[in-house]
């Protein structure tokens, strides 16, 4: 499993939202997606799990969150990217 | 799942109990905050005729009928109507959860509270009592609605970020206890009441309590949320609120007034200051309206303090004398229309497309619909709509305020406030409309999805 990275940090709401939805729509079949962020994304995670995604939070190296998102038929990916 | 540490996760409940913690399921449909926007709208326009009808008639005296009856459109009509509106969305975005049967709520207190504000406006512009008897009784029901049910969802909930917002619930009920005593006296005139002490009082609360700690309240968690700062420090966050309200209530102990000014006046140049100074640190420099409303409408904040703080020199001081009896309406109305109203037109100009986008994306997900369907915020109110907006009332307050030392620009003054509230109604409708035409738009989409699938 690959990691994309995306650093939604500088972005003004609801740009964040906007182009996680966007990367996960092209998410390939091995990858799962890192988003970075300044806030805990809340209102994303029930639209993940609408969505097919699953998700953990964790503490980001760069930024204060990141929310590791991967298909919920995929295994869960590792702990770091 | 989470996997954040203890101290982190403790935290992070606590800095980000905001709009970015917003549950779309709490957020109650469009229409209720919308209808409240737009009779604010009008109610603003009302004012502004008023002024250009009456002019400087109005601006001579704080106390002239035509006056009074404009401020009141203003406050109560206006800024109670839109921030009514807003706290059907920030309470549950703070309190973790909806206000309970929100549109029963909305559709009791909005007509109730236009009908009451132009009950009220009208029998304080004619002296009428039976006018001013029926503004308390209508003005009863939005209270007796609103109040139990934000101060409900208040009180259930212990997050820091609430303290503003039910210390201003409690301004709040005060000034309306202050002003139907005063509203009462009109009608039914009783000896004794130190009228002039009272109405300082009311406006006191009005302003510095309900509105200047609503806005605190709100600013901390939208400054950086809506305009990528840094978060406002921990001592603000924790002493800027109740310095406010402790400060307005020493104002009317005997003996300690002139402490409870210092209080209060520095809690509110604090919170100006701090909020200025993340505004210049943000991440993304690029012009927006609404940072320029949030500018504009603090340094007018920051002014009426210091004005406000000139009490401490004594009556007899020579920028007092000089100021004579327009002190007061100068400084009400550089707070409430060029401070207060500024921000307020600049917060419309990010929560009312901001909530529309919302709207529509949960739209867009209930409906299984492709996201390319979703319109940008920037398409529901475009950024030369938005400057219009803040651009206008930046010009009316101008002159409104140049008015209370002029009063021969009244006029003026009032033309160009029924321009600005025109912009806001007409940008309000626009980004409604735009809205509604999204959401058909989305369900078309879905259904040629659904039928293609």
């Amino acid at each position: 499993m690959r990691a994309r990275v995306l650093d939604t940090s500088g972005l003004e709401p609801p740009q964040p939202m906007q182009q996680v939805l966007v990367a996960l729509g092209e998410l390939a079949a091995d990858e799962y997606l890192v988003m970075q962020h300044r806030r805990e994304p809340l209102p994303l995670y029930p639209m993940l799990a609408r969505l097919g995604f699953c998700h953990r939070v964790r503490r980001g190296r760069t930024t204060t969150f990141e929310v590791v998102i991967w298909r919920a038929t995929d295994p869960e990916p590792p702990g770091s990217p | 799942m989470t996997d954040l540490p203890r101290p982190l996760g403790a935290a992070v409940a606590i800095e980000n109990v905001g709009i970015g913690a917003l549950g779309q399921d709490d957020l109650p449909p469009l229409h209720v905050p919308m209808r409240f926007f737009v009779t604010a709208a009008l109610f603003g326009l009302l004012a502004g005729a008023v002024w250009l009808v009456h002019g400087e008639a109005s601006f001579g005296d704080r106390y002239a009928p035509s006056m009074l009856a404009a401020v009141h459109l203003l406050t109560l009509g206006c800024y109670t109507m839109v921030m009514f509106g807003a706290l059907f969305q920030v309470v549950p975005v703070l309190g973790g959860g909806g206000l309970p049967r929100a549109r029963l709520v909305a559709a009791l207190v909005q007509p109730t509270l236009a009908a009451g504000a132009a009950s009220l406006a009208f029998g304080l512009s004619r002296g009428d009592r039976t006018a001013l008897l029926l503004a308390l009784l209508l003005l009863g029901i939005p209270f007796a609605v609103f109040v139990p049910a934000v101060g409900g969802n208040l009180l259930r909930r212990r997050s820091r970020a609430l303290r503003p917002l039910r210390l201003a619930m409690l301004c709040f009920v005060l000034t309306v206890g202050l002003g139907a005593t005063l509203a009462g006296a009109l009608a039914w005139p009783a000896a004794g009441l130190p009228f002039r002490t009272v109405t300082n009082q009311h406006a006191a609360a009005g302003g510095l309590g309900f509105a200047l700690l609503l806005i605190v309240g709100t600013s901390q968690q939208v400054v950086p949320m809506f305009h990528v700062t840094p978060t406002f420090s921990r001592a603000a966050m924790r002493f800027v609120a109740p310095g406010i309200a402790v400060g307005l209530g020493l104002q009317w102990l005997p003996g300690l007034s002139v402490v409870g000014t210092l209080v209060l006046v520095a809690a509110g140049l604090w919170h100006a200051g701090e909020t200025l100074w993340l505004l210049a640190a943000r991440r993304r420099r690029r012009k927006d309206p609404a940072v320029m409303a949030w500018q504009i409408g603090l340094a007018s904040v920051a002014a009426a303090l210091l004005l406000a703080a000139l009490d401490l020199l004594g009556p007899e001081a020579p920028v007092q004398l000089a100021l004579g009896a327009r002190r007061e309406l100068l400084l009400g109305l550089l707070f409430g229309f060029a401070g207060v109203g500024t921000i307020v037109s600049g917060m419309l100009t990010k929560i009312v497309p901001f909530l529309a986008f919302l709207h529509l994306q949960r739209r867009c997900l209930a409906a299984r619909a492709p996201f390319p369907v979703m319109p940008t915020m920037e398409a529901l109110l475009s950024r030369r709509m938005a400057s219009l907006q803040v651009v206008s009332h930046v010009v009316a307050a101008a002159l409104v305020v140049t008015a209370t030392l002029r009063p021969g620009l009244g006029g003026l003054a009032g033309a160009a406030t029924t321009a600005a509230f025109a912009v806001l109604g007409q940008n309000l409708v626009t980004a409604w409309a735009r809205h509604r035409r999204a959401a058909t738009a989305i369900d078309r989409a879905a259904g040629t999805a659904a039928a293609g699938a």
